[in-house]
């Protein structure tokens, strides 16, 4: 965590949640820690829309999106979003696939999905209407292509801020754990954590 | 205008995403609204943020301690450091959103 005001949260009631994360050696990681330090700016809206189209009714599975999610990453080359979503991913679904999924190991309509994020991902400038049909031919329709264009959007967002600002997990031990309480319990934080931001400090420009 | 279903995906997702660039670009913060949107928009003084947003916008792996510390350097806060860093983010992230739901029609 390259903030270095950011690595102790502000409230008694968060550090202790923390303390009991790292006991239970799943220490919530430094994405949900920025989510605790800026909940009205972050936290709060950005786990909302993570919980809605990673856990919300969807055509693809759990797994599918957590896939999705670890190939977007893949994309961007981010290895702590890589490591967690494909961990879930590889555990949600039938089999280990995100290692193969170029191969097509999850399916037509799943790799033509991912072939698409890809794209929107790497090269957005240059797709077009062969890229969506390229996807109806594998049996992707509208509505679950939309879907994963919201999985590229989190991702986009979500690999650039934790990239950008160096968030590591603890331990591998902690990010396993941590991406198995993701698996099964999704995005959402309790309650309590969450309180009104502190007063900013003065306005810069 | 593509099918009903994806449109229905849009009603649902859509008002989440509008939700989340408010807070990002509206919320009370170190940085002014007009920052975060320069940061957003990729225009963000060079001057104030040398090369750090252009490589959190086109490839934030790229990023070095080094490129933060300078503008710890030049004062700027965590709190802002943080704030226009997810806004250079959000910007890139719209773009492929938008690119993708206009390929659908939405």
């Amino acid at each position: 965590m390259r903030l270095s005001g950011y690595r102790r949260l502000p409230l008694l009631r968060q550090r202790a949640f923390l303390g009991f994360t790292r006991l239970v050696g799943a220490e919530l990681d430094h994405v949900g820690q920025s989510c605790l330090r800026r909940p009205e700016l972050w936290g709060k809206p950005m786990l909302a829309l993570a919980q809605e189209v990673l856990r919300g009714p969807s055509s693809w599975t759990v797994g599918e999106r957590e896939l999705l999610a670890a190939v977007v990453s893949q994309s961007n080359s981010c290895s702590f979003c890589i490591a967690t979503h494909s961990s879930i991913a590889d555990r949600a679904l039938p089999a280990p696939t995100f290692e193969d999924w170029r191969d097509g190991a999850a399916g037509p309509p799943v790799t033509a999905a991912a072939q698409f994020v890809v794209k929107l991902t790497t090269a957005p400038d240059t797709m077009g209407p062969a890229d969506v049909d390229a996807t109806r031919d594998a049996g992707v329709t509208e509505a679950a292509l939309a879907e994963a264009v919201y999985i590229a959007f989190l991702f986009n967002l979500m690999n650039r801020v934790v990239d950008g600002l160096a968030f590591t997990h603890r331990s591998d031990r902690d990010r396993l754990r941590g991406a198995d309480m993701l698996r099964r319990r999704g995005y959402r934080l309790p309650g309590f954590l969450f309180v009104r931001p502190n007063r900013p400090p003065a306005s810069i420009r | 205008m593509g099918s009903p279903s994806a449109a229905g995906v849009v009603s649902r997702l859509g008002p989440h995403v509008e939700a989340l660039v408010r807070a990002v670009l509206d919320s009370p913060g170190a940085t002014t609204p007009a920052v975060r949107r320069e940061a957003r928009d990729g225009h963000a003084s060079d001057e104030v943020f040398g090369p750090y947003l252009a490589k959190v916008r086109q490839h934030a792996y790229r990023v070095v301690d080094a490129d933060v510390e300078a503008l710890t350097t030049k004062g700027l806060s965590d709190d802002a450091i943080f704030e226009v860093t997810v806004a250079a983010a959000l910007g890139e992230a719209e773009h492929r959103l938008e690119t993708g739901l206009s390929l659908l029609g939405q």
